[in-house]
């Protein structure tokens, strides 16, 4: 299992160099999402979330309250954190 | 372009809306409350709402939602704009340019709350007596009701039916059903996610407005290898409380325009997905897809399938209801932002052009090649240039102007002189530069006719005079440069306090003569201050003499005219432009020197009967009957060559702004043509006489002549008229 830690700030940005690592790790399993450094997330990072989590073999992320309140906001809490059986 | 280049482009535009609310509120002020003005004030402080949500400048944001939401209800007649609601709005627009400022330079946000206290009072208050304005008629006709209570007289059914309609208005929203819900959809595209915005920020605002999100569309987001993370594959349908006005929620979204697009109303769905340029092409998506998650359905294929014919029916009217609110009228033109480096480059890279065009002329002339056509049509091709360049710079005085009214509430509440303000020529355009560095100038004289020059109250009507003083804020050109005149219509110079202060202080010596324009002047003058008490407004003598530095810094100068009991006028005249001018290229001795033309009036080579001398060392030119002073070059500037009389030169007739006409002295006239303009004082230091330099066509440094000083320096007022008197 490969293990992505996401950084504070998950923005456009971030997104942008997180997706590679995300690609890269697709092949070995399911991939373990460590996002409780999380202080703010947008919508880039939150779709590259939901994209990880349905591709390959899926993901589990850890979350921070700040990713879990993003999450809530945009209806997404089920699709990002529900256990997938995966 | 990066997220603080992008938020620095907020800041300005914050300015322009700040700018345009405070006109808008002037003209409430004045008596225009039409719907137009009262909407321009609400856009502006919604603008800048917008764009503090975007950014998370939530203390920013904070204080607009409430101000915003006052304004609101004034735009919808809930509310009535009276003349106090006027005066709070103002200072809740002062506040706000407070809590832009903060946010611009990251200090901790000016205190609020009991302004946002008295905001909220306002709209409860208005809020309460619209309640009651709609109770009222609903209970006038009780007592006829209860007269009315006999069935057998009346009729049943029409005492019923107003019973109820009665129940029905004082019970108000309690027994009326809940208004039914409705949903917003919402599609950020790729632009939304651009240059700093962030789309989870609108949806918090749609939230913070009761929205709670019912549908969240993922069925566009790709795998993975397919993924483009500048895309926006997210959709969001929001239901909103019945009572949420549509527009607030538009008005969310008119900040980002079509980047996201909106869709409201019955039968509407999130609006289609529009991936523009994929990072993948199509077609390897859509194996790649197949090969990797065949057991996912949906997402996967809906990438390659995204550009769906069905999308534009759908789309149009979304796009619409997007463009709805935040269109601006395309009639007006469109601009574009430039940075300002960029600006000066170009101006800068004009000024080369100027000067590689004398150089071209003059050793064309050197080496005798006649090309009088081509080079004319380069000299005026190269003027336009310069002009076309120039014009990019200018900007209306207006933006400086429109910080006054500010400047003068904040003076009311310190001094409480109340003072009208009156401005003309707004719109005369001078070069950003001096703009910029216009405003510290205009405050000190703005303070200054406030607390010295406008008396108070109880002394005005003493005077004759209307209790609120008048401030006279104007602009115009003239001959090539600009005139800002402040009056005001306060008590005048007082100059026998004035003179006594000067003498007390060591400034001016007891024997002295002086005219009143100099003791007028002998406020400028460093540490000068007649004010009794030191308030922290002005009185500590620091102010004048800045002014005048200022003024001076920018090419200018600053004249006092001033009538007892009538008031004074401080003139600032100053430069259109630091960069180009117009000049008369003359000879003294073994020196060029640039005569800038905007204050010559005429060249002449005098007879000897049209000069006359005046004891040892004065000599007078007499222009059409009239003797005006001839001041010698070589001698003002200390060159040690060149005429010595003017039957030996050329006299060049100048005018000035404080000193009268005066004829100057030198050997002969070389050329008239534009010159670039480089500081003395950032290259070398300041010269007294000299307003700076420029580069020649032959590579040679030339001093620009500075008209007004040399002649107020050489010729003192009182020797002047003296000099006059004894000529005529």
């Amino acid at each position: 299992m490969t293990s992505i830690t996401l950084p504070a700030r998950c923005d456009r940005a971030a997104a942008e160099a997180l997706w590679p690592e995300f690609v890269a790790a697709m092949g070995a399993g399911a991939t373990a999402v460590d996002g409780t450094a999380v202080t703010h997330v947008g919508q880039a990072v939150l779709q590259l979330l939901v994209s990880a989590r349905r591709s390959g073999n899926g993901a589990s992320i850890t979350a921070s309250p700040a990713l879990l309140d993003a999450a809530d906001l945009t209806g997404l809490s089920a699709e990002l954190f529900e256990e997938t059986g995966l | 372009m990066s997220p603080e280049e992008i938020q620095q482009i907020f800041f300005v535009e914050c300015e322009e809306s700040l700018a345009a609310a405070e006109t808008g509120l002037a003209a409430c002020k004045a008596g225009t409350q039409d719907a137009d003005t009262i909407n321009a004030v609400f856009r502006a402080v919604h603008s800048i709402k917008g764009g503090a949500g975007a950014f998370g400048f939530e203390a920013l944001q904070a204080y607009t939602h409430i101000f915003e939401t006052l304004l609101s209800d004034v735009r919808e007649g809930t509310v009535e704009l009276t003349r106090p609601l006027i005066d709070l709005l103002l200072r809740a627009l002062d506040t706000l340019a407070d809590h832009v400022s903060a946010a611009r330079n990251e200090e901790a946000a000016p205190d609020d709350a009991a302004l946002l206290a008295e905001l909220e009072g306002a709209q409860a208050a208005n809020a309460g007596r619209a309640a009651v304005a709609e109770a009222e008629p609903a209970l006038a006709p009780a007592p006829s009701m209860a007269e009315a209570s006999d069935p057998q007289e009346d009729g049943d059914s029409a005492a019923d039916f107003d019973l109820d309609s009665l129940l029905d208005d004082l019970a108000g929203d309690l027994t009326k059903p809940e208004p039914a819900r409705w949903d917003v959809h919402i599609r950020p595209r790729a632009g939304a996610m651009k240059n700093g915005s962030e789309p989870l920020l609108m949806l918090r605002d749609v939230a913070s407005l009761g929205g709670t999100c019912v549908v969240c569309d993922i069925s566009h987001v790709p795998a993975l290898d397919v993924f483009d993370p500048s895309q926006g594959y997210l959709g969001w349908t929001y239901s909103m409380p019945g009572g949420t006005p549509e527009e607030a929620v538009r008005d969310i979204f008119d900040f980002i325009g079509e980047d996201c697009a909106i869709a409201i109303g019955e039968g509407a769905t999130i609006p289609d997905v529009d991936i523009a340029q994929p990072r993948v092409p199509a077609p390897i998506a859509a194996s790649t897809a197949a090969s990797t998650a065949p057991a996912k359905p949906g997402p996967l294929q809906a990438v390659a399938t995204a550009p769906a014919p069905a999308a534009p029916a759908v789309e149009k009217p979304a796009l619409a209801a997007a463009a709805a609110g935040s269109a601006a009228p395309p009639a007006q033109g469109q601009s574009i932002r430039i940075d300002l480096a960029k600006l000066d480059r170009l101006i800068d890279l004009v000024g080369e052009l100027v000067i590689a065009q004398a150089m071209l002329v003059q050793r064309l002339d050197g080496v005798a090649v006649t090309a009088t056509e081509e080079l004319g049509l380069l000299e005026s091709l190269t003027r336009d240039i310069q002009e076309s360049a120039m014009s990019i710079r200018a900007q209306p005085i207006g933006s400086v102007f429109s910080r006054v009214p500010r400047i003068l509430r904040d003076l009311a509440s310190t001094t409480g002189k109340h003072v009208k303000l009156e401005v003309f020529g707004e719109s005369t355009e001078l070069d950003k530069t001096v703009i910029e560095r216009l405003g510290e100038p205009l405050t000190h004289l703005i303070r200054n006719a406030v607390d010295h020059g406008i008396e108070s109250a109880e002394d005005r009507i003493a005077a004759g005079k209307p209790p609120e003083g008048i401030l006279t804020l104007s602009a115009e050109h003239r001959s090539g440069r600009i005139l800002i005149a402040i009056g005001d219509d306060g008590a005048g110079i007082n100059r026998e306090r004035v003179l006594a202060k000067a003498i007390e202080k060591g400034i001016v010596s007891p024997e002295a003569q002086l005219t009143n324009e100099e003791i007028d002047n002998l406020i400028f003058a460093a540490g000068f201050s007649t004010a009794q008490v030191v308030s922290n407004i002005s009185g500590r003598g620091v102010g004048m003499d800045v002014v005048r530095q200022n003024v001076k810094d920018l090419g200018g100068r600053i004249t006092i005219d001033s009538v007892p009991g009538k008031g004074t006028t401080f003139t600032l005249t100053l430069p259109l432009t630091l960069a180009i001018s117009d000049g008369m290229i003359v000879n003294v001795g073994d020196q060029t020197l640039v005569v800038p033309l905007a204050h010559v009036v005429e060249s002449l080579r005098p007879g000897a009967e049209d000069v006359q001398g005046l004891g040892a060392t004065r000599t007078m030119l007499n222009v059409r009957g009239r003797f005006i002073p001839v001041l010698n070059l070589r001698d003002a500037l200390g060159v040690s060559q060149g005429a010595r009389c003017p039957e030996e030169g050329v006299l060049i007739v100048v005018d000035t702004e404080s000193a009268g006409q005066a004829a100057l002295l030198v050997d002969d006239i070389q050329d008239q043509r534009q010159f670039v303009i480089k500081s003395l004082a950032t290259n070398f230091r300041s010269v007294e006489g000299v307003a700076g330099a420029t580069i020649l066509g032959d590579g040679r440094v030339a001093l620009i002549v500075d008209v007004d000083g040399l002649v107020a320096c050489a010729l003192p007022a009182a020797e002047r008229c003296l000099l006059e008197r004894r000529a005529a």
